[in-house]
């Protein structure tokens, strides 16, 4: 009988799932925590007044819309300036109310309770990621290792915790840094980080880069508290911060911008954009205007991964196909499309790379 | 029913193919040497490893010449498949420069997916585009199909490429000329998008205007071949 490479049964035990679930509190020094969670309040009160006069395509849409205006209430301290409040929050983001925005396969909670089947459904799913992983990137399980912030929690394979969507996270680190090898002092762009768990990747393994993140208020903070914490002693800029420093290429390792900082980029900054899944859950209008910044600010590379396929409905919003994005092929070129590799070819997620026209004849020349 | 010789000359999945077209209940037959294709209808070449190795093994069992007579003088429905497909261009690089059987004009290159932070080889489930004119999509739809490979061919008549697939930038999925098609993935491990595809192949008929046009193999004597040191 054939052995199937990535078959996850015999790396299942409830001890890996019990150490994955265990306490890991931060053990960071409590006047460097304030001061950062400081900083994340003070940004976030800045991103949410610029919010209220963002322009059409920059306010809050799609399948966004209700469920932030779900969560805003859980931000209430964060908007006050409680500080207290705001750490206690932060501290355990893996495991509180701010869950949903990391969780994969499960929620904690539903873990904590061994409910079914979503427990099993997420062993099975973050194993098969892992030996996925295992298959597209030469690395040792230890560079999943992330720190001990926001009290994460995961599931612990070949002695690592490998936290929900580690493995895509560091596979698209690896794609990103092998894209601006090339590039001195590269600036990568991504239009929707989540917690930022790319971001901490790509920062940790190549020092020389400057990481850019546009997201919505919400859930920046938890992008900017997770990167000043696990990255305390790297110099980050915050919106609200001053002038946003774009001409600055040295020494800066991330700027956290809310998503209307995007209508200011300048033109071809970035070595490389990236977006993860959210381009398809905006309306329309956004989207054109999404795709119509990347095609100006891209200098050599726009990777994306996004739903491809008609019908699909979240939330009363219908998601627009990859493969019907208004991109400008007089800017960008298509030179890469795939099916997203931890899904297989059963799912409707494709992989899209483009390089831009100019880039891409001087490489062919 | 029309009988496939399936080409079994040491450099091929060949079982793999072979279970495919069981269970497509195909009326298959291997074929080892020049009087086995005498029994057959149509034929597969299969094919996995480098270019060079697998036109020698063809070569060593008589089969380049006898091939030109069934599938070029014949025109007997031929399909090669990865390996088997990139033996139709004029020459293969991989390793070392070498004739291959030159009936679409063209040459096997190694993939620029590099260059592009993707990896070589390529290996995985891609969508191709295709012409929905070629035979052997009928009836597809979105069709998706099984890769591993380094090189391809590069088709020096872009008229001959029927399917493409982007890895790196695009390159050539399926070619045809007439009666002859050839397959970069592999159908035989490509699910039921594969299993349509052979089936199609099985099915398909040669008509007036199919015939491709011969075209001899590039040898040093006529310098049109140029051994490169390794």
């Amino acid at each position: 009988m054939i052995k199937n490479a990535f078959d996850p049964e015999p790396h299942l035990s409830e001890s890996s799932l019990e150490k994955g679930l265990a306490d890991r509190t931060d053990q960071l020094p409590d006047a460097l925590h304030r001061g950062i969670v400081e900083r994340v309040a003070r940004m976030y009160q800045h991103a949410k007044e610029g919010q209220r006069h963002a322009s059409g395509p920059y306010r809050i849409g799609g399948e966004w819309a209700s469920f932030y205006e779900e969560r805003e209430r859980l931000y209430e301290p964060l908007r006050q300036g409680d500080i207290d409040a705001s750490l206690a929050l932060l501290r355990g983001f893996w495991r509180n109310e701010l869950g949903p925005l990391v969780k994969e396969y499960a929620r904690f909670e539903q873990l904590v309770a061994r409910e079914e089947p979503a427990t099993s459904r997420f062993q099975a799913g973050v194993v098969r990621n892992y030996l996925i992983w295992n298959d597209l990137v030469d690395a040792s399980p230890e560079s999943l290792r992330i720190p001990d912030v926001g009290n994460p929690w995961g599931y612990v394979i070949d002695g690592v915790m490998v936290a929900p969507k580690a493995t895509r996270f560091h596979a698209l680190s690896t794609q990103a840094q092998r894209l601006v090898s090339d590039a001195e002092r590269p600036w990568v762009l991504e239009i929707g980080a989540g917690y930022g768990g790319m971001a901490y990747y790509l920062l940790r393994d190549r020092a020389d880069v400057t990481y850019v993140d546009f997201d919505l208020p919400e859930t920046l903070v938890l992008a900017a508290y997770y990167l000043l914490c696990c990255l305390p002693d790297r110099r980050h800029f915050l919106y609200g911060e001053g002038e946003i420093p774009w001409g600055e290429r040295s020494g800066l390792a991330s700027l956290l911008l809310p998503n209307f900082a995007l209508a200011s980029v300048p033109e071809r900054s970035a070595a490389l954009v990236v977006n993860s899944f959210s381009l398809s859950e905006m309306p329309r209008g956004t989207l054109a205007e999404y795709c119509d910044r990347i095609g100006h600010i891209t200098d050599v590379y726009f990777w994306h991964n996004n739903v491809d396929r008609w019908g699909v409905v979240n939330r009363g919003h219908e998601r627009i196909p990859a493969s019907a994005y208004p991109l400008d092929e007089s800017l960008l070129s298509l030179v890469s499309k795939h099916f997203d590799q931890f899904h297989g070819h059963g799912g409707d997620y494709r992989e899209y790379l483009y390089r831009r026209v100019e880039a891409h004849a001087q490489m062919e020349a | 029913m029309e009988r496939i010789g399936l080409i079994d000359y040491g450099a091929g999945n060949t079982t793999s193919v072979l279970n495919a077209l069981e269970h497509l209940r195909l009326d298959v037959t291997l074929a080892r040497t020049p009087e086995d294709l005498e029994n057959a209808d149509r034929l597969i070449l299969p094919g996995v490893g480098a270019f060079a190795s697998a036109m020698r093994k063809l070569e060593r069992l008589a089969l380049v010449d006898a091939l030109g007579d069934h599938v070029v003088e014949r025109k007997k429905p031929f399909l090669g498949i990865c390996v088997g497909m990139q033996l139709l261009a004029d020459l293969g690089h991989e390793f070392e420069t070498y004739p291959g059987l030159g009936y679409v004009a063209g040459e096997v290159k190694r993939l620029r997916a590099e260059e592009v932070g993707l990896r070589v080889p390529h290996i995985g489930w891609n969508e191709v585009d295709y012409d929905p004119s070629c035979p052997l999509f009928e009836g597809m739809s979105a069709p998706a199909f099984y890769f591993v490979h380094s090189y391809v061919i590069e088709p020096s008549d872009p008229t001959s490429t029927v399917a493409t697939c982007l890895h790196g930038g695009p390159f050539a999925a399926a070619v045809r000329r007439g009666n002859i098609f050839g397959v970069q993935f592999h159908p035989e491990k490509s699910q039921r998008d594969g299993l349509k595809l052979l089936e199609n192949f099985a099915s398909f008929e040669v008509t007036r205007g199919d015939e491709p046009t011969r075209q001899g193999r590039p040898s040093v004597a006529d310098g049109s071949l140029v051994i490169r040191s390794r």
